[in-house]
């Protein structure tokens, strides 16, 4: 028999329950995992979890992947228009090379500048690892206790297409702000927070 | 015209030293950053650690391939 009425609780229960992050292990490449327990870091403590590992929105990567794309293709342009043949004999072909070695070294620090730099929010703490490129590095954490406001922000046609934003949390710790940068849904990490600071006060 | 020092001066020996000690510079950055990304896979551990290594030792190893053919060819 077909249903004439479906209570509206039925459809909200469903809703919410498919909301809920996915606990456990995580994607090799997600940028948003709940309660990952296939991830860790050097300073964790024993009793301490990790609640939410953030990156960056994918879509970050896109400008480095374009780039890298176009400079692979910039050495049989220069020889097609002749550019490599008034180089003496020799020449041409290291140029090519080091022209490569250079697109190479940019890939990875796009790659990695992505992959390395991760937030982590735990039961204790909240952890900043910054890699800005492929010779610095900066890791910085605030507790949770100390966290004082968290707003977020959504800006720009893709950040809201795609729902990704920053996060701000302001603390009384040395470091008295956090900022995590283009990730995913920064109003579902904004509530993960909100959470952990009303249970630890 | 009387010969000068400058008369057989070849400004491609210039230009070949100088591109092998840019090379030989950037063979210790290539060296910095494996060394740094070992530190980055000892302080996190995120499940991709292997390639990542791979891929910086990997860039070693090519800048190493191209000083040493900049050196031989040039």
């Amino acid at each position: 028999m077909p249903e004439i009425f479906i209570s509206p609780e039925t459809k909200t229960n469903k809703k919410v329950l498919h909301k809920m992050p996915k606990k456990g292990r995580h994607r090799l490449f997600s940028a948003f995992s709940y309660c990952p327990n296939d991830v860790t870091f050097e300073s964790k403590e024993k009793e301490e979890e990790i609640v939410l590992m953030l990156r960056q929105h994918a879509i970050v990567n896109l400008k480095w992947i374009f780039f890298t794309i176009i400079l692979f293709l910039c050495p049989p342009i220069f020889q097609k228009t002749g550019l490599l043949s008034l180089l003496p004999s020799g020449y041409p072909m290291v140029a090519i090379l080091t022209w490569y070695l250079v697109t190479v070294a940019y890939a990875i620090e796009g790659f990695f500048s992505w992959y390395f730099n991760v937030f982590f929010i735990t039961t204790r703490r909240v952890i900043d690892v910054d890699f800005f490129n492929l010779i610095d590095k900066r890791v910085s954490d605030a507790e949770i206790e100390k966290i004082q406001d968290v707003s977020y922000s959504t800006s720009g046609p893709i950040g809201t297409a795609l729902n990704f934003g920053s996060v701000l949390i302001q603390t009384a710790a040395e470091i008295t702000e956090l900022s995590f940068e283009r990730v995913p849904d920064p109003e579902k990490v904004a509530k993960i927070l909100d959470e952990l600071r009303a249970k630890v006060h | 015209m009387q010969p000068t020092i400058f008369s057989d001066f070849n400004i491609w020996i210039i230009i070949k030293i100088l591109l092998l000690v840019v090379l030989g510079m950037y063979n210790i950055f290539a060296f910095v950053v494996t060394r740094q990304v070992k530190v980055m896979t000892d302080t996190l551990t995120l499940g991709f650690e292997s390639v990542v290594k791979f891929l910086s030792f990997f860039h070693m190893m090519f800048a190493i391939f191209v000083f040493i053919v900049a050196l031989l060819v040039l």
